[in-house]
């Protein structure tokens, strides 16, 4: 992958001939593909004569590729196809890259564009995300700025309905009894996800909550490899639900530990987005001329980008960086993203003072 | 089974304050626990070195709930009284069991809400953060318009047994509650002592300046709700148990229709078909069961991986609605900034608990008059009201209000607090195949 992500960023064309496609698990190959055949027919626009041949050339070879596939695989599909000018060579590369691609995101540039891969490489903390309780666990990972969710189990533990009477104490030792086989499994499914990450040295640390105190006891006790457990931050966090908002919560709960994490930044910085727009303070800047005016005056704190590959965006960006603006690229990770996108045009940013 | 009227009660309140040492006083008092319980409770409580929590030990059953003091799950128990015969379901009051307390009370038709007068126990349940106050308003949402107050721990109130103190605390949960919409003509408040059993089924001696019923008198007086025996079947699932020899039996609370043994059932949102084998309540079998039993049943053809709590039982020839997505009135009752579209708290319906996207605001409406103020609002934030569309994340079934009330409300909560509560204007079905 990193010899691939080299190749591809030595790749330049003087003209914007050089297509980049990341396809989210989901879509149908369809959509794609007949995105792909409005965008052949939009280049036939193009007046210098080897720039459109270059381009519709790289789409339709892109087609080509694509209309065998019946369905997305499950972490997506990335495609790279263009030709060098230089060598007059041409290449199309298409791949499951090893993590999900969470955007959907086409452009024919300069250059092709790696940085959502190079983010696949280079996020290489990931924290084990473990909710646990009597009879229910979710086992997940914090990667960037997702969260996703790898098990959900369940126990069929008993609770008190059909108890009572003669054999009390006897049901009552079932219970326990069950109550811990399944304490035990979950920590058996806990390695079989986690080691493999530990053992490939990314593994920075584990949150572990739920309610009450299954939790507490699941980690006193030995249910996880010990190395996991040397790795488990505290204190363990009350909880009270399970599943992917669980994780969230979890995650939300334990930020001060999580400092850094584009997670928590960018859950801040929605909240805090959402706290100035109920406020109406004036702190929160939209729509593409004002973001801009703004930024000029260096009154942006920082920016959300939900990024869908429009062009405006980024321009936004490269203007951020110039007057001190942190910015946040977002995909549809973020629950908050379909928000972004249709009241904000994609954009919206935090301001450092009234203006 | 008794021949008397049939009533689900819940005791619900913050944690510690006494809920079941209350249910436990009551209980035994009326001859509803057997010896070998109450001697069996007793010793573990004596082991443990809390021998005053004797009372809690005959409903903390769970190794986990006894050695820390705290109620976990729901725990069903049979009681009668001169008029009415009733489960009475003790409810977790820990902020973390706060889903398992709404499942109980999406079953109830009347409830016991225990409210401490202790020093500090009164004022923490009913701080921003406490279960009194989250208790009050999950009930009201889950439809209990029945209350019954207790005020607990008279006998350690600042001075012992204070008419004052009691009135302190009547006023401010009588304020709260009726904020909430609770009709307040219908809402008794009495002042108890559970571990001496203080005007819990006799009068107190050292209250006397209290004149009105004992908690048992008061039980007497709540009404039996209104069962639509004509509607189709409805019955949420609570909880499922795998007994060896016996199978898979599903239990839940009929909320409408009638269920007989025999009947073709399905289990939604799992499309899955059965057949009713059995009915039980409290052992004893039934031919059939109405709105309000609440019942385990026998089922043949189903796995214990076919059905979990939250789903919802129907005649197959009238499933119950699984939704792609429903529109709902809500109202933000807490929120520290907005909710916006995506926003997914975790929606209580009935039985289920289930993470719902915010896909649309439709509009804001205006509190007074209800109408529409603003369409497609940026967001919505706290005291709010507004018209929302949501999409559940997982398959979960709900009704409209107006054809299903208790499958067509709900409690949103997030961050361990509730956000809101909705009731549901439409449902866009989603097709599920019956097999
Ligand atoms: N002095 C006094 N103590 C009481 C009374 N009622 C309950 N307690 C004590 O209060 C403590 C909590 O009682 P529980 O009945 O377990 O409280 P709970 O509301 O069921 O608690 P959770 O189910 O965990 O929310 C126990 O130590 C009881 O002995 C009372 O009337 N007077
Ligand atoms: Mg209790």
């Amino acid at each position: 992958m990193k010899v691939l992500l080299r190749e591809l960023k030595k790749w330049s064309a003087p003209a914007t001939v050089l297509l980049s496609l990341y396809i989210p698990p989901g879509r149908p190959v369809s959509d794609v593909v007949n995105m792909l055949r409005q965008e052949a027919s939009i280049s036939q626009n193009i007046k210098l004569k080897r720039t459109r041949d270059a381009v519709e050339s790289a789409i339709t070879t892109a087609i080509d590729r694509l209309v065998p596939i019946t369905k997305v695989p499950e972490n997506g599909l990335v495609l790279f196809c263009g030709q060098n000018f230089d060598t007059d060579e041409f290449k199309c590369y298409m791949f499951s890259p090893p993590e999900k691609v969470t955007i959907y995101f086409y452009r024919t540039d300069k250059q092709f564009h790696t940085e959502f891969l190079e983010d696949m490489v280079e996020v290489s903390e990931v924290y084990g995300l473990l909710i646990v309780e009597r009879d229910q666990g979710t086992i997940g990972v914090l990667r960037g700025s997702r969260i996703e969710v790898l098990e959900e189990m369940e126990g069929y533990v008993p609770g008190k309905h059909m108890m009572g009477g003669q054999s009390q104490r006897r049901i009552d030792r079932i219970i326990e009894e069950l109550y811990h086989e399944f304490l035990k499994s979950f920590g058996e499914k806990v390695n079989s996800y986690l080691l493999p990450i530990l053992e490939s040295g990314r593994l920075k640390g584990i949150l572990l909550g739920g309610p009450g105190y299954a939790k507490k006891e699941f980690y006193d006790s030995d249910y996880i490899d010990y190395r996991l457990k040397k790795l488990v931050l505290l204190p363990l966090v009350d909880l009270g639900y399970q599943g992917e908002v669980g994780l969230r919560e979890m995650v939300m709960k334990s930020k001060d530990l999580l400092r850094n994490q584009k997670y928590v930044e960018v859950e801040d910085l929605i909240e805090e987005l959402k706290f100035h727009l109920a406020k109406d303070d004036g702190l929160v800047v939209y729509g593409k001329d004002e973001i801009s005016k703004a930024m000029q005056m260096g009154a942006v704190d920082s920016l959300l980008i939900f990024d869908d590959g429009n062009v405006e965006n980024e321009k936004i960006m490269q203007e951020a960086e110039r007057y001190g603006t942190k910015v946040y690229l977002v995909g549809e990770e973020i629950p908050e993203a379909e928000w972004v996108r249709k009241t904000f045009n994609g954009a919206v940013g935090k301001l450092r003072f009234k203006i | 089974m008794s021949q008397k009227p049939h009533l689900n009660l819940i005791v619900i309140g913050h944690v510690d304050h006494g809920k079941s040492t209350l249910v436990g006083r009551l209980l035994m008092e009326r001859g509803f626990l057997d010896e070998k319980t109450i001697k069996e409770a007793e010793e573990a409580a004596k082991k443990l070195g809390k021998e005053s929590e004797k009372y809690a030990f005959l409903l903390d059953k769970l190794k986990e709930e006894r050695e820390r003091g705290v109620t976990i799950n729901l725990t069903f128990m049979k009681f009668e009284t001169k008029k009415y015969f009733f489960t009475i379901i003790d409810a977790p009051g820990h902020r973390d069991f706060v889903k398992n307390m709404i499942t109980g009370a999406s079953q109830a038709d009347a409830a016991i809400l225990a409210v401490s007068a202790r020093k500090g126990e009164f004022e923490s349940g009913m701080s921003i953060e406490g279960q009194t106050r989250e208790h009050i308003i999950l009930a009201k949402t889950m439809g209990l318009n029945q209350v019954i107050v207790a005020i607990t721990k008279m006998d350690v109130a600042e001075p012992p047994y204070d008419q004052k103190r009691f009135n302190e605390v009547k006023d401010t949960i009588e304020k709260f509650m009726k904020s909430f919409g609770f009709d307040m003509s219908k809402v008794k408040f009495i002042p108890v002592v559970s571990i001496t059993g203080e005007n819990v089924t006799k009068r107190s001696e050292n209250m006397k300046w209290y004149t009105g019923p004992t908690l048992e008198e008061a039980l007497d007086m709540l009404e039996i709700p209104p069962k639509p025996v004509d509607k189709p079947l409805r019955l949420p699932i609570q909880e499922v148990y795998s007994i060896s020899g016996v199978g898979t039996v599903p239990v839940g609370r009929v909320e409408s229709g009638v269920m007989k043994v025999g009947d073709k059932i399905v289990f939604m949102p799992a499309g899955k078909a059965a057949e009713v084998r059995s009915i039980e309540t409290h052992h004893t079998k039934l031919d059939k069961a109405e709105p309000g039993d609440n019942i385990g049943f026998n089922v043949r053809g189903i796995d214990k991986k076919d059905v979990k709590r939250g789903d919802v039982v129907g005649h197959a020839t009238n499933p119950p609605t699984v939704a792609d997505e429903f529109t709902a009135r809500i109202i933000v009752v807490w929120h520290p900034t907005a909710l916006a579209v995506g926003y997914t708290p975790v929606l209580h319906v009935h039985t289920a608990s289930i993470a719902c996207r915010v896909s649309e605001i439709v509009a804001r409406l205006d509190p007074k008059t209800g109408k529409e103020a603003e369409k497609n609002p940026q967001f919505i934030k706290q005291g709010e009201s507004a018209i929302v569309k949501f999409k559940p994340i997982k398959p979960l079934c709900v009704e409209k209000f107006s054809d299903f009330p208790p499958l067509g409300r709900f409690a949103m909560r997030d961050m361990g607090k509730t956000v809101g509560v909705g009731v549901i204007n439409d449902v866009k079905p989603s097709k599920v195949e019956i097999k």
